[in-house]
C-alpha cells in the first residue's frame, strides 16, 4: 500500500494518483486539510472516520509526499490538526519505508543558498550569487534576481541597479546556457534540455521546447551523489549548460514533473516511480 | 586596504535581559562579537556573496557603525528565533510572511558554517522540528530514559484541565505551569508526579549545570548527565536545556530545548556569560580582517540613514511570487 499526502487541488499529486493507479499500485490518498477533523492518526494506525476505513502504520510500504504550507493558527480546530501533522511528519521521517521525500531533508530548499552550501560538486558549478538587505541592488545588470528562500518567485534580469531591497533577495550571476531539468527517482535518472524564449521557461506564454538528454556520465554521477548527501531520492535539479560548463542552480525536494511528462507525451519519470515502489513490493 | 572588525561570536536575541547582561559582562572584556535584535532588522545592512568554488563572505552593518567581517565567527548564540517564527505564523499578511521566510533563509544560511551553536538554525537541529516532543520520546528511549506519558490536551477530559500540568507547546518550547489553559492551543501536557523535584540542566558542549527549580545549585548523578548527552548528540545540537523530574530514585525526561532559557540556571550572570564565552570563543584571536574593495565600495554607497518603514514594498513585489492557486500558465508546481 502506497500512502499519497498532499492538498487534492494539487495539479502534480491529481496527475500522480491518477498515473500510478494505472499502473495497479494500491493507492490511499491522505487529504492533510482534513488531519485532525476525519483523518486521525494514533500509535497503530491512520483511521478515516468519513469513509469508515483504517490502515495499520505497518502496512504502508511506502509514502508519496507532498504536503505544503502549514495550517492556520488561527482556525479553531488548528489544534487538532496542528498535532496531526506533527506526528505525520515524524512518521514520514522515523517510520514510513521508501518515502518520496521525507519532510526533514525537504526543508534544506528553505534557503536556496544554504542548500548550494558545501555539496559535494566537482565538475558542477555554483553560480555566483550576492545576498543584499536594506541596501542598494548590486551595481551588476549581468544578474538575475529571485526570491532567496523557498517561496515562489518568478525570475528575472536585474536592471535597476540604483533600486533598493528592503529584505534579503538573492541576486546571482545571469547564465546564458540552456536549462535542463534532472529528475533523479533513487538511482534512476530522466534529464531534459528546456529550450525558452523568457529567462524563467515555467513562465513562458509561449510552448517551450523539450527533449530527453543523456548526460554526461560524471554530471549524471555528481546528480545522483546530490540527491543522496541531500537524503532527497526524488528529486528536481535545475542545471544551465552552457558548452562544457554546468552550472547547479537548485535542488527541488517536489518537483513538479507533470509539466513536463505532459509536454512530452512520455512519461519515464512516472513510470521510474512505479518502480521504485514496485521493486520493494 | 579596508580593514573592519571580524566578530568571534553573534548574538542573535530579542532583547531579553538575560542576554543584554550576557553581552554587558562581554564589553567589559572587551571580547570580539556582533549582535542582531529580531525586532529591529530593518537596522540591519548585509551584503553576503557565494563564489562558483563554493568560497562565502558574509559583512553585516548595523545602523552607522562600521561594517563588520562575519567569517570568522567561531559561535553561534541565538535565544530567541521563534520570535521570527512566531511574528510569521501569527501575520498572515502575505508581504510579512515573505519577507520573514527571506529574513529565516539569510540567516539559516549565514549559520551553517558557524562551528559552535547555542540555539542554532538548521533544520536538522530540534528546535525547527514538527513534533519535537515525538522526536524526544524516542531519544529518551533510545539512551535509556524515562519519558513521562505525554497528552495532547485535545484527549484531556474537563476534570484533568483542573488539575495541574507541565506543559509545552508543540511548535516552540515554552514551559507552563498553570492549572487552567485554552483547550484549543497545541499543548502536550504531563502530569508532574507528587512528592517530586524539577531539575533544569543546561549544557555547553562537555560542561553541565544542574539547578532546582529556584536556581539552587543540584548535583545531578554521571549516569543521567551521560544520558542527557547522548539525548543531546541524538538531536544534533552542541548544547541545549533539559527538563527532568526526580521522584523516589525514577529520572523523568519532560523536555529539551535546544535555544535555553538561561533565567532557569543557577549560575549568576558573570559566571554564566564565562562558561558561555568558554564554550564558543576560539582560541585564536584575529579580530580585524581586510574587507575586498568592490564590498566596501557598496557600503560606502550606502545612504547613512535607514529610512526603512514597513509601508515599503518588498523588492519582488507580490505579483512575482505567484502562489499556486493565482498561476495563469500550466507550470511546474516545485515547492
Amino acid at each position: 500500500m502506497i500512502l499519497v499526502i498532499g492538498l487534492t487541488s494539487d495539479p502534480v499529486l491529481r496527475y500522480m494518483v491518477e498515473a500510478l493507479t494505472q499502473r495497479d499500485l494500491y493507492i490511499v490518498f491522505i487529504d492533510q486539510q482534513r488531519l485532525g477533523h476525519t483523518l486521525h492518526i494514533d500509535d497503530e494506525g491512520i483511521t478515516c472516520s468519513r469513509h469508515q476505513w483504517r490502515i495499520a502504520h505497518h502496512d504502508v510500504e511506502g509514502v508519496i509526499n507532498r504536503m505544503v504550507g502549514m495550517p492556520d493558527p488561527k482556525s479553531h480546530r488548528s489544534s487538532s490538526h496542528m498535532l496531526h501533522i506533527e506526528w505525520l511528519s515524524f512518521l514520514l521521517d522515523t517510520t514510513y519505508p521508501k518515502v518520496l521525500n521525507r519532510p526533514n531533508p525537504g526543508l534544506s530548499n528553505g534557503s536556496k543558498p544554504y542548500q548550494l552550501t558545501d555539496l559535494p560538486c566537482q565538475t558542477l558549478q555554483r553560480p555566483e550569487s550576492v545576498v543584499v538587505t536594506n541596501m542598494a541592488a548590486p551595481d551588476n545588470t549581468e544578474m538575475i534576481f529571485k526570491s532567496i528562500s523557498s517561496t515562489r518567485s518568478i525570475v528575472q534580469a536585474h536592471r535597476n541597479t540604483g533600486a533598493y531591497t528592503y529584505e534579503p533577495v538573492l541576486f546571482q550571476q545571469c547564465c546564458q546556457g540552456q536549462n535542463i531539468r534532472v529528475h533523479t527517482i533513487d538511482k534512476t535518472l530522466v534529464a531534459i534540455a528546456i529550450t525558452s524564449d523568457t529567462l524563467d521557461y515555467r513562465y513562458n506564454k509561449q510552448a517551450n521546447r523539450m527533449s530527453h538528454i543523456t548526460l554526461p556520465k560524471t554530471i549524471a554521477d555528481e546528480c545522483r551523489h546530490i540527491s543522496q548527501y541531500l537524503e532527497l531520492p526524488f528529486s528536481g535539479i535545475d542545471l544551465i549548460r552552457e558548452q562544457d560548463r554546468w552550472t547547479l542552480l537548485e535542488i527541488n525536494p517536489a518537483p513538479g514533473y507533470q509539466y513536463f511528462e505532459q509536454h512530452l507525451n512520455h512519461t519515464p519519470i512516472t513510470d521510474a516511480i512505479g518502480d521504485y515502489f514496485r521493486h520493494q513490493l | 586596504m579596508n580593514h573592519t572588525p571580524a566578530p568571534h561570536c553573534l548574538v542573535i536575541h530579542a532583547g531579553e535581559s538575560k542576554t543584554l547582561n550576557i553581552l554587558a559582562r562581554w564589553r567589559q572584556q572587551k571580547r570580539a562579537f556582533e549582535t542582531l535584535h529580531l525586532r529591529h532588522l530593518d537596522a540591519y545592512r548585509f551584503y553576503s556573496t557565494q563564489h562558483r568554488d563554493g568560497r562565502e563572505t558574509h559583512t553585516m552593518q548595523c545602523q552607522n557603525n562600521a561594517p563588520v567581517c562575519l567569517n570568522h565567527v567561531h559561535g553561534l548564540m541565538c535565544t530567541a528565533i521563534h520570535d521570527l517564527g512566531h511574528y510569521f505564523q501569527q501575520d498572515t499578511d502575505k508581504d510579512t510572511q515573505y519577507v520573514v521566510q527571506a529574513w529565516y533563509a539569510l540567516l539559516t544560511w549565514l549559520s551553517k558554517q558557524i562551528p559552535k551553536q547555542i540555539g542554532g538554525l538548521q533544520h536538522d537541529q530540534s528546535n525547527m522540528h514538527h513534533g519535537q516532543w515525538l522526536y524526544l520520546k524516542t531519544y529518551c528511549a533510545q539512551v535509556g530514559m524515562a519519558t513521562p506519558a505525554l497528552f495532547h490536551t485535545r484527549h484531556l477530559s474537563k476534570e484533568a484541565h483542573n488539575q495541574s500540568w507541565i506543559g509545552r507547546h508543540t511548535f516552540n518550547q515554552h514551559y507552563d505551569f498553570r492549572p487552567k489553559h485554552n483547550p484549543q492551543t497545541p499543548l502536550v501536557m504531563a502530569p508532574p508526579p507528587k512528592n517530586s523535584t524539577l531539575i533544569w540542566v543546561h549544557m555547553l558542549g562537555a560542561q553541565c549545570f544542574a539547578s532546582t527549580a529556584n536556581q539552587k545549585p543540584y548535583h545531578l548523578p554521571d549516569t543521567i548527565a551521560q544520558q542527557c548527552h547522548a539525548i543531546k548528540t541524538l538531536f544534533r545540537a552542541d548544547a541545549g536545556q533539559f527538563l527532568l523530574c526526580h521522584t523516589q530514585g525514577q529520572w523523568r525526561c519532560y523536555d529539551f530545548n535546544t535555544q535555553p532559557n538561561w533565567t532557569l540556571c543557577h549560575l549568576r550572570d558573570a559566571e554564566l556569560a564565562d562558561s558561555i564565552a568558554d564554550f564558543m570563543y576560539p582560541t585564536t584571536d584575529t579580530t580585524t580582517v581586510a574587507l575586498p574593495k568592490q564590498i566596501h565600495q557598496h557600503f560606502q554607497c550606502a545612504p547613512h540613514h535607514l529610512v526603512h518603514h514597513p509601508s515599503h514594498p518588498p523588492f519582488i513585489p507580490s505579483h512575482l511570487r505567484p502562489d499556486l492557486a493565482a498561476m495563469r500558465y500550466a507550470c511546474p508546481q516545485d515547492t
